[in-house]
């Protein structure tokens, strides 16, 4: 024992190693991979039924194929919290629910009535990033998972990519984690959440990719089989959940999105159709103009006592479609190409009715996504606060609140 | 009379296969020879001795030849020596001269040192290869390496000082410093360090390393190391002292720092930019032979959330089969690459072709086609393997360091590797060798000395002698 | 006296600890008391630990060539310098506990899924002893050594940070009541006031530069902290307290991440190697001052006998009260957190005031080194300290030759 001491006094390194080697031997010789027990979920589905709550889980499966496919599992449980839920679901897979590659959280409509106290297990959960999407969906999570798995492959067109296609070119607006809990908090409270539908008409989603493996667990959990072709389709077409205060208070159509996406330089690409366009070269003409560089401004100002705001956009048009009507009208005349005075003025008339029109839908949804409190109570404290004190209902400031657009359309 | 000195030699000599025992006879005096014949030039010998000799017996001079008169005028080749005591006698045996014993003088006897020995010539060392530039390298033969050292250096000032080292071998041991450039307390040091040495035998400059040493029990090299003459020559001309050893081709240099080893010959005989993007390559080669099996296993069993998806679902794809965990994967695997490299040593050279098929096709695309080792595995092991030699001088420290970052990544996942690499580091800050600190110049920070380190600036602008260790005279470069 | 760090590493050793808890749960807990005026609450503190350090440093520079004890002794008497050690050991074993518990909860929750305390534990304590017993100059070379790189990758990660950030939405500040702010300020004190830990390096640093090396590297860890802040505050407006890990979440939303997937390793990492750095810093405060309160005339002992005990009781301790009913978070916001502004603002009071206090006999050594130093400035080199003394003490007799 002397000499041991003796050893360690005088070789304090070799002794380390030797305790170091030991532990790691013993610990990991026979470890297996952390994957190997665990459950990596790709998607959640929540549903709402009354009190409970039912939670889908879209976990990956290895295969021994060598190739480079990807496998999935659905599986379903209920219980009272989603904490239980998902335990119970990792409990039927025979594996512990891992959430670090979680790409995204679907609700349904019920759910997403109070999408914060839904999502507050995967905010406080740190493996969770809040850059994770959520879809509400007009059918339950369950299905709308299980019919979207042929998909969840497919890197390209799988439904997260959808929403962060959403987000960039069609919305304007984040739908992750962190999107929901800054809206409740945030004086403006509102955001927008992806809205996919499952419909007749959509994205086709039998095919020969649908490699859907299911496992069934006895108890209150089941999962489904994916290989019916079955008549559901996905239907992105950009309508949204309006979120205000953590809480649904009602769905956006597709048309008021992209109408209000002017007032937002986020979304990349819009294009304003103009019907029944005539003028000296055209006549009933469907005329297709895209917008280019688009810079949007918003200016916050107190005309007397009555707060407003002035969007100022600033952006390029070009002509990308002609549709004629008068068969009379043949001939391709090159000038139509230019954009000329009346095209602009019919354009920028039609740009304000259609954001006018939805902001309009906005104010009754008592929805403040462009952050005018926040602008108006910058600009002047003391005038928005008494504003604010005048009304009957404060949450109601919204509808008190002067837009005015004005449009730059710079010359190509 | 007894020549008493002749006895002697005689007994020390002993009677082996090789000794020669031959009587000239010059005039009135016999003169004998005593040598062992393996270890002399026959045509010195003929030519240089004995026909001088014979030309004297037949020569108009009548006086009997005095050992005076053969070391001055009549003996003309090698190195002659007067030898009056006997323990000149018995070191002038074991350095294996020639001893001529005079019959009419008993109290002395002359040595010639007419050693000659089959010795290699100058070869481009395996391990220091160059695209362009000197492609000598030091051989097995004290004298020729001294040679391509003087030739590079012809001043005055270069030192060379002999000690002999070895109870039975004797070997010769010559540190050779510039006066003027090195720290004379570092050369008091190494010499002083290798007179204390009482040891059996030296074979190789190797078993100095341990007693140059100042932390004997380390993994990492204290003392430099190299094959080439024009590395030695540039390392001493920066106030390094250089260590020659007979009977081997590596010189020693002293004192060491890290970088040396990151630096290579060829970095000085091409552009400075490329020579530049080489060195990180080195210190990228270090690092990824070090952590990356380690840092393998701490994805595979703490981190899998650090893993991207994609490459999750190859490994686990790849993986679903094996039957072994990872940990012993990998062991498996650096065992399998061990065996193959040290046969691939030992194999004669027509055996490679077949061994590199067995190894690589047969063990590695068979073992994964039969489920026993995994691609992730087999991919990470070889690069790790390969990367080690960007630098094959650090190729024993960094396999065990290697060993080490396995067990640490393994164990404790990425806190057990950072851990390591904060650990490592620390240790090799506190070594400090002929007071130069290991690491030197990134710790601590020597800025001039940044222009050779990690990138390799223009010559015109190394003004300064390196300021990492100690030496004299700062200044090389007159502007 | 033998001069063991140069004045670069000690540059470096402060932009260490003034990093550290700033850059993980920081911002999270100020958002918890101070809201959107977070911001405020950081800077005033960063103010009062400037402050702080300005006379903690002034202390510094005034005694160039006297170790932090024989300073006190000198100054207050053994009992005084007693107590101020005592001092010392209170603020850094807290600052060391919380560091260990912070730094266990951060890495546990960041990228360890399944790892027990003892593991972290076992090498979190190996590693920080280990760097101690290499001695201060070997641990002040590695600190140097990883330097370029823990800056570069702070740079890194914030300029990511920034990609992300949106500094229209950090106004309106101010909106919250003063209460709140200095709320904010007092409760995380715990994660400032790092500065006198230069005081027990005194006679131990290289002078040469130091003053250029020692603000230069407190510029750039204000640089650094105050852009992290800003990148963070301006992001996380209204959801900094669903944040408790800044670092890892200010790169979470840039569009590189999302390719990769995962960069919360490089965060990570950079924030095990600060961690495993500040843990010997804090270590060596500690072992000092315990040995300079248990040391007499008469006895002393050597001071990594006192690594032993002092590990055995910070394991029991990290074992009790990790899982326990207090969290450390709390437990430093309601009690530790004052008792470090207290003990950080007075001793840097005290020491900045005692400098100024010579008693006769340093009067007249001040006025022979004066002029030793500016008559004969070859002595300088010469390494013998006794032929030092013994020319000091000749013109002590006769004055200046």
């Amino acid at each position: 024992m002397k000499k041991f001491f003796e050893f360690s006094f005088k070789r304090p390194i070799l002794v380390l190693i030797f305790i170091i080697s030991a532990f790691s031997i013993f610990s990991c010789a026979i470890k297996p991979s952390q994957s190997t027990n665990h459950a990596i979920l790709r998607a959640v589905g929540v549903d709402k039924i009354g009190d409970e709550y039912e939670v889908s889980i879209l976990s990956f499966t290895s295969s021994s194929t060598q190739n480079f496919s990807e496998n999935y599992t659905l599986t379903s449980a209920k219980g009272e919290s989603i904490t239980q839920a998902l335990q119970l679901a990792g409990d039927y897979l025979g594996k512990q629910i891992a959430l670090a590659h979680l790409s995204t959280i679907v609700v349904n409509l019920q759910a997403s009535e109070n999408l914060t106290e839904t999502l507050d297990y995967f905010a406080r959960e740190y493996v969770v990033n809040n850059s994770t999407n959520i879809i509400c969906t007009n059918t339950t999570a369950k299905e709308f998972l299980e019919k979207t798995l042929p998909l969840e492959s497919e890197d390209s067109s799988n439904e997260s990519n959808i929403v962060t296609h959403n987000a960039k070119f069609v919305t304007g607006f984040d739908s992750n984690i962190e999107s929901v809990y800054e809206s409740a908090n945030k004086p403006s409270r509102t955001t927008f959440v992806s809205y996919l539908k499952l419909a007749d008409e959509g994205v086709d989603l039998s095919g020969e990719n649908n490699s859907a493996s299911s496992d069934s667990s006895g108890g209150s959990g089941n999962s489904e089989s994916g290989q019916k072709k079955e008549d559901k389709k996905l239907e992105n077409d950009g309508s949204v959940v309006v979120l205000v205060k953590g809480k649904n208070a009602g769905i956006l159509e597709s048309e008021d999105v992209r109408n209000l996406s002017w007032g937002t330089p986020n979304t990349k690409k819009s294009n304003i159709n103009l019907q029944n366009y005539s003028d000296e070269n055209l006549q009933d003409a469907t005329v297709v103009l895209v917008c280019q560089g688009r810079r949007v401004k918003k200016e916050a100002y107190f005309d007397g006592d009555i707060p407003c705001v002035k969007f100022s956009l600033s952006m390029q048009l070009d002509v990308m479609e002609i549709l004629q009507k008068n068969a009379l009208i043949k001939t391709y005349i090159p000038k139509t190409t230019h954009f000329n005075d009346k095209m602009r003025r019919d354009a920028k008339e039609k740009i304000k009715s259609d954001f006018y029109t939805s902001f309009e839908k906005i104010k009754q949804l008592n929805a403040d996504p462009f952050n005018f409190y926040e602008m108006l109570e910058k600009k002047d404290k003391n005038k928005f606060k008494n504003y604010i004190y005048s009304l009957e209902n404060q949450e109601d400031y919204m509808k008190g609140i002067k837009v005015v657009m004005e449009i730059n359309l710079r010359k190509n | 009379m007894e020549n008493m000195l002749f006895e002697f030699a005689k007994t020390i000599i002993g009677e082996n296969l090789d000794v020669v025992e031959k009587q000239v006879k010059c005039k009135d005096v016999t003169l004998t020879l005593l040598f062992y014949k393996s270890m002399i030039k026959e045509d010195y010998l003929i030519y240089g001795i004995l026909k001088p000799i014979l030309d004297y017996e037949n020569g108009k001079d009548s006086e009997n030849p005095t050992l005076d008169n053969l070391k001055n005028q009549i003996i003309s080749t090698g190195i002659i020596e007067k030898l009056e005591d006997e323990q000149s006698v018995k070191k002038a045996i074991t350095q294996n001269k020639i001893l001529i014993f005079s019959n009419n003088q008993t109290d002395a006897c002359l040595s010639v040192d007419i050693v000659d020995y089959p010795a290699r010539l100058p070869q481009e060392p395996p391990t220091s290869a160059v695209l362009k530039g000197p492609r000598e390298g030091f051989v097995e033969d004290i004298r020729t390496n001294i040679t391509l050292i003087r030739r590079r250096l012809a001043t005055d000032k270069l030192v060379l000082k002999e000690l002999s080292v070895g109870k039975y071998t004797q070997t010769k041991v010559v540190i050779s410093y510039i006066e003027g450039i090195a720290s004379k307390a570092v050369v008091c040091s190494i010499k002083s360090r290798l007179e204390k040495i009482n040891i059996d035998g030296v074979i190789d400059a190797y078993y100095l390393i341990n007693f140059l040493e100042d932390k004997r029990f380390s993994v990492f090299k204290q003392v430099g190391s190299t094959e080439k003459p024009d590395i030695v020559v540039g390392k001493m001309l920066e106030g390094r002292v250089a260590i020659i050893v007979d009977n081997s081709p590596i010189v020693l240099t002293l004192p060491f720092l890290y970088m040396e080893d990151i630096q290579s010959s060829n970095d000085y005989y091409t552009n400075n930019f490329y020579a530049t993007f080489i060195r990180f390559i080195r210190l990228f080669g270090i690092f990824m032979s070090i952590i990356v099996p380690g840092f393998y296993l701490a994805l595979r069993f703490y981190h899998y959330n650090l893993v991207p998806f994609k490459f999750l679902v190859t490994i686990d794809n790849a993986t679903q089969t094996i039957p072994l965990t990872p940990f012993l994967e990998i062991v498996f695997l650096l065992i399998l690459f061990q065996l193959l490299y040290e046969v691939s040593l030992r194999l004669p050279q027509y055996l490679g072709l077949a061994t590199s098929i067995v190894g690589a096709l047969i063990l590695g695309d068979t073992g994964v086609k039969a489920g026993l080792i995994s691609p992730p595995g087999v991919l990470v092991i070889a690069l790790s393997i390969i990367s080690i030699y960007t630098v094959p001088d650090q190729e024993g420290q960094l396999n065990l360091l290697r060993a080490v970052f396995i067990l640490l990544g393994g164990g404790f996942g990425l806190f057990g590797i950072v851990s390591g690499v904060v650990f490592t580091v620390g240790y090799l800050n506190s070594l400090n060798n002929y007071g130069a600190p290991y690491l030197a110049p990134l710790s601590p920070l020597v800025r001039s000395d940044l222009k050779d380190a990690f990138y390799k600036s223009n010559i015109t602008k190394m003004v300064d002698r390196p300021r990492s260790f100690k030496n004299k005279n700062k200044v090389r470069l007159k502007k | 006296m033998k001069k063991e760090i140069s004045s670069r590493q000690l540059g470096i050793l402060i932009f260490i600890s003034m990093l550290g808890f700033k850059l993980t749960f920081l911002p999270a807990s100020l958002y918890k008391y101070a809201r959107t005026d977070g911001i405020i609450s950081f800077f005033l503190a960063l103010i009062i630990d400037l402050i702080c350090f300005v006379l903690v440093f002034i202390t510094f520079l005034r005694n160039e060539d006297v170790s932090f004890s024989a300073f006190l002794e000198k100054r207050i008497g053994m009992f005084f310098a007693k107590i101020v050690y005592f001092l010392f050991f209170i603020f850094f074993i807290f600052k060391l506990f919380f560091l260990i518990s912070a730094g266990i909860y951060f890495v546990k929750e960041a990228i360890y899924e399944e790892g027990t305390l003892s593991l972290f534990l076992f090498l979190f304590l190996l590693t920080i002893n280990s760097l101690f017993l290499f001695k201060i100059n070997a641990f002040s070379r590695t600190v140097e050594f990883f330097f370029p790189m823990i800056f570069f990758v702070l740079v890194f990660i914030i300029v990511l940070g920034f990609l992300t950030s949106n500094f229209h939405s950090l106004t309106p500040l101010f909106v919250r009541n003063s209460s709140e702010i200095f709320n904010g300020t007092f409760r995380n004190f715990i994660s400032f006031g790092d500065f006198i830990f230069i005081l027990p390096f005194m006679g131990k640093v290289n002078f040469e530069k130091i003053k250029t090396n020692v603000i230069k590297f407190v510029c750039y860890a204000l640089i650094i902290l105050s852009s992290f802040y800003i990148a963070y505050f301006s992001f996380f407006k209204y959801t900094a307290y669903m944040h408790f890990h800044a670092i890892t979440d200010i790169i979470e939303f840039v569009p590189l991440a999302a390719i990769i997937e995962n960069l919360d390793w490089l965060p990570t990492t950079l924030m095990l190697t600060i961690f495993l750095f500040q843990g010997p810093i804090y270590l060596f405060v500690v072992v000092n001052s315990l040995y300079n309160i248990t040391k007499t005339r008469k006895f002393s002992y050597d001071k990594r006998f006192i690594l032993i005990p002092f590990n055995i009781i910070f394991i029991l301790l990290e074992l009790l009260l990790f899982y326990g009913a207090i969290s450390m978070l709390v437990l430093s916001q309601q009690v530790a957190s004052f008792v470090c502004f207290a003990i950080s603002v007075f001793v840097s009071i005290l020491c900045f005031a005692i400098s100024f206090i010579k008693k006769k006999t340093e009067r007249k050594k001040h006025y022979i080194v004066k002029l030793y130093n500016e008559d004969l400035k070859w002595i300088s080199e010469m390494k013998n300290f006794n032929k030092k003394l013994a020319i000091k003490k000749s013109f002590k007799v006769g004055g200046a030759k």
